[in-house]
């Protein structure tokens, strides 16, 4: 068995090597004597003998090392006593050692978190069945002056074209957003995320409900039955997992809805909500608008190209092409685009341009660590000097500078690992909830694969400089004068600074730029006095609500308590104006205003809101209409516009 | 009358330790005599070659050593074949006998 008898022969020379080398000490030694013992048999005086048997042996230290050389493992041997001569070197140079493990960590964990952002939302592919057969449809504008190629929201009528007429496609739409409802469930009350979706929504996902099933046709339908759909995380969390939940009868906006499945555990949505309830869309009300979020599958056998002429035939023979209202002749088409592409697209831009300003931390940390290095480097001049003057050979000097630089990579990456986590907690709490269209981003293997190549590729770039240095080292004079401050490497030296001083520079600027107009924004005039204004929210989207009496009652009421509430705890009664309560909503799913073109969402306001801020409009000067005065059943706060907070904008700047 | 020195051929010196030790065990002094009388002296295998030889072929299991008292009572570490070097043996012989066949047809050639 010749693989066994070298497998034994290799662990034996790199684990028991003092025993090795013990009995290859006394192998050369006895080979020795023996010679001796026979000079003397042929004759030789003792002396004469001896000279003769160490000529003939040629040195002892030198016979073992030729052994040594040939050894099997030997490789690896002189690679571990390198590695271990490094580590002796960083750990004798603390304060060297420390600035670079520093450095990396911060650089390269930048590198690590923002990567991580970049891998989640564009590289990992959607945690769905057959990702690649999912997509989303484009709108493509051209020859107008507004031309574009984006994700639109489609209307009532698109919607109903699209389900009907396009058989290469499973198709489904969603509301824009998950919205905040109230859900009470027998005595329990919880403030919850409706995702409101069409019949298919989850076939289109291909997510099957662990128990209960999915939306019928039936309860898509306008007016159709209330149903309801956990996901996991609310079933365990607030219904204790309670397998008798099906057919069980909740209160969502105090409307009275049946629970008729449960999603399975980690199933996630481009909604990510809690509760899932059937959009019933159709082409009235919010169908008149594109208030609506499409996400398609193919079906088995169809392939894109069919399915794109298909929307294409059926979208363009519509009624209402509100594509055309800006742009009159404009050439319009629909494609559609893989669902990854349509989800991250708009933060596509951001996310790569963080990518490149965390690759110009990471250069500029290189910079500043091959500085560090080549100082370092000359400063063991002499080292190099003596180890060369003793026998080494460049390749040997070379690679322990780079093992040296491989372990300052491999300690600075395990940190930037940490830092990079530690970094990538703080975004995600700093970032406004469902800003980013996934639940989390994990560091996954190609997160810390990208790590340690960025982290060796870091230290390949700092420690090529003075490893290059290191090969114009010359015996004769650095072993005179102790030192090489040649000016070479002085060049080499300003030429890192330079570069680096130019990189900062336009870091500096970029993120100057940035802070600038963040105080700037913060400090922009709000066109109101903000003094003695106090804001709370509440979630009024509840059917108690559609009545004006009522929700002005609420308004007393909330007013009442929060006076109370006030005076149980600094001690001082809050004094309100009752005529200068008001109420404000943000319009869900607000779009630019044709007008301005400033991308400005619609707030609709009270009127009492602008007193209560004291706050005049002065483009409209045909005064406030009266609140509440026309309300034909329908919810208040969308009849009644009263005053677009835009204008307020225009005027006070 | 001994003949000159030579270089050892490349690849010969394995072949001539293995035949070496084909009659016997032997200490490291006593494969590179036997060498030297085998081929009439024209092989003269100096330690600095034949150490790491012979580390190499007990790494590839074609011999095992033990320690030992030589003729005059001094601890030498001996050699001896194993099965694997019988077959290297043969083996190298073989491959030995083609080459030299093929030199000396070489050579006659006019």
């Amino acid at each position: 068995m010749p693989v066994l008898v070298k497998a034994r022969s290799l662990l034996r020379n790199l684990f028991s090597t003092r025993r090795v080398e013990r009995d290859l000490d006394l192998e050369v030694r006895s080979h020795l004597q023996l010679l001796i013992d026979e000079n003397l048999r042929a004759g030789l005086p003792p002396k004469e003998a001896e000279r003769a048997a160490r000529i003939e042996l040629g040195g002892p230290e030198q016979v073992k090392e030729q052994v040594r050389d040939k050894r099997l493992g030997h490789g690896l041997h002189s690679l571990i006593a390198d590695c271990r001569f490094g580590a002796r070197q960083l750990y004798k140079n603390p304060g060297f050692t420390l600035t670079v493990v520093l450095t990396l960590a911060l650089s390269v964990g930048a590198n690590t978190a923002i990567f991580s952002l970049v891998n989640a939302l564009l590289l990992k592919s959607l945690p769905y069945p057959h990702p690649e057969r999912m997509g989303t449809i484009y709108t493509r504008i051209a020859g107008s002056s507004a031309a574009s190629d984006e994700r639109h929201n489609v209307n009532g009528e698109q919607w109903q074209l699209l389900r009907d007429n396009v058989p290469a496609l499973i198709s489904a739409v969603s509301g824009v957003r998950a919205s905040g409802v109230n859900l009470k469930a027998g005595s329990h009350v919880d403030y919850v995320q409706d995702g409101r979706v069409s019949a298919h929504y989850f076939d289109v996902l291909a997510l099957q409900p662990i128990s209960g099933r999915n939306f019928s046709e039936e309860e898509d339908r306008p007016n159709g039955p209330k149903a309801a759909i956990f996901s996991y995380n609310l079933w365990r969390n607030v219904f204790g997992a309670d397998p008798g939940i099906l057919g069980q009868p909740i209160l969502l906006r105090s409307e009275p809805y049946t629970v008729v499945g449960v999603l399975p555990e980690g199933a996630t949505t481009p909604l990510n909500a809690d509760v899932y309830t059937p959009l019933q869309p159709d082409r009235q009300g919010e169908g008149r608008g594109t208030n609506f979020r499409c996400i398609i599958r193919l079906r088995d056998g169809a392939t894109w190209q069919e399915a794109n002429a298909q929307i294409n035939r059926t979208w363009l023979s519509r009624t209402g092409r509100y594509e055309l209202a800006g742009n009159p002749g404009a050439k319009v088409s629909y494609h559609s685009v893989p669902l990854q592409k349509g989800q991250t697209d708009s933060l596509r831009p951001q996310v790569l341009a963080l990518m490149l300003a965390a690759g110009l931390i990471l250069l500029i940390a290189c910079a500043n660590l091959a500085g560090l290095t080549l100082v370092r480097m000359m400063r063991r001049t002499p080292e190099v000097a003596t180890r060369l003057a003793l026998g080494a050979s460049r390749w040997q000097v070379q690679r322990q500078f780079w093992i040296e630089n491989l372990l300052l990579a491999l300690v600075g990456g395990a940190f930037s690992v940490g830092v990079g986590f530690l970094a990538l907690k703080e975004l995600f709490l700093l970032l406004p909830e469902h800003l980013l269209p996934v639940a989390s981003m994990p560091l996954d293997a190609r997160v810390m694969v990208f790590t340690l190549a960025v982290s060796i590729l870091t230290s390949v770039l700092f420690g090529m400089l003075p490893a290059l240095a290191a090969r114009r080292v010359d015996l004769r004079s650095s072993m005179a004068s102790r030192t090489v401050a040649g000016s070479g490497n002085l060049r080499l030296r300003q030429a890192l600074i330079a570069g680096e001083v130019a990189l900062t520079v336009m870091l500096l600027g970029g993120s100057g730029l940035l802070i600038r107009s963040l105080t700037h924004l913060e400090t922009l005039p709000p066109g109101f006095n903000p003094n003695g204004v106090m804001v709370a929210k509440a979630s009024l989207d509840d059917v108690r609500y559609h009545d004006p009496a009522t929700f002005q009652e609420y308004g007393c009421h909330a007013t009442d308590s929060g006076s109370a509430e006030c005076r149980r705890r600094i001690g001082s009664p809050l004094r309100i104006h009752r005529k200068r309560l008001g109420y404000s909503w943000r319009w869900q799913g607000g779009r630019p205003t044709g007008r301005s073109r400033l991308g400005l969402r619609h707030p609709w306001v009270f009127r009492n809101v602008a007193d209560a801020v004291a706050c005049r409009p002065r483009l409209y000067q045909r005064g406030w209409p009266q609140f509440p005065t026309r309300c034909r059943g329908e919810p208040i706060f969308r009849s009644k516009v009263l005053w677009r907070n835009e204008s307020c904008w225009a005027v006070h700047r | 009358m001994p003949s000159q020195p030579t270089t050892l051929l490349q690849g010969t010196l394995d072949l001539l330790i293995l035949k070496s030790l084909a009659a016997g065990e032997l200490h490291g002094l006593g494969i590179s005599r036997r060498i030297q009388q085998m081929t009439g002296g024209t092989f003269v295998v100096k330690p600095g070659s034949l150490f790491p030889a012979l580390h190499r072929m007990e790494e590839e299991g074609w011999t095992s050593s033990f320690w030992g008292d030589s003729e005059n009572n001094r601890r030498a570490k001996y050699y001896r074949l194993t099965k694997a070097g019988r077959k290297q043996l043969e083996a190298e012989s073989r491959r030995w006998g083609r080459i030299s066949w093929a030199i000396a047809q070489a050579l006659e050639a006019s």
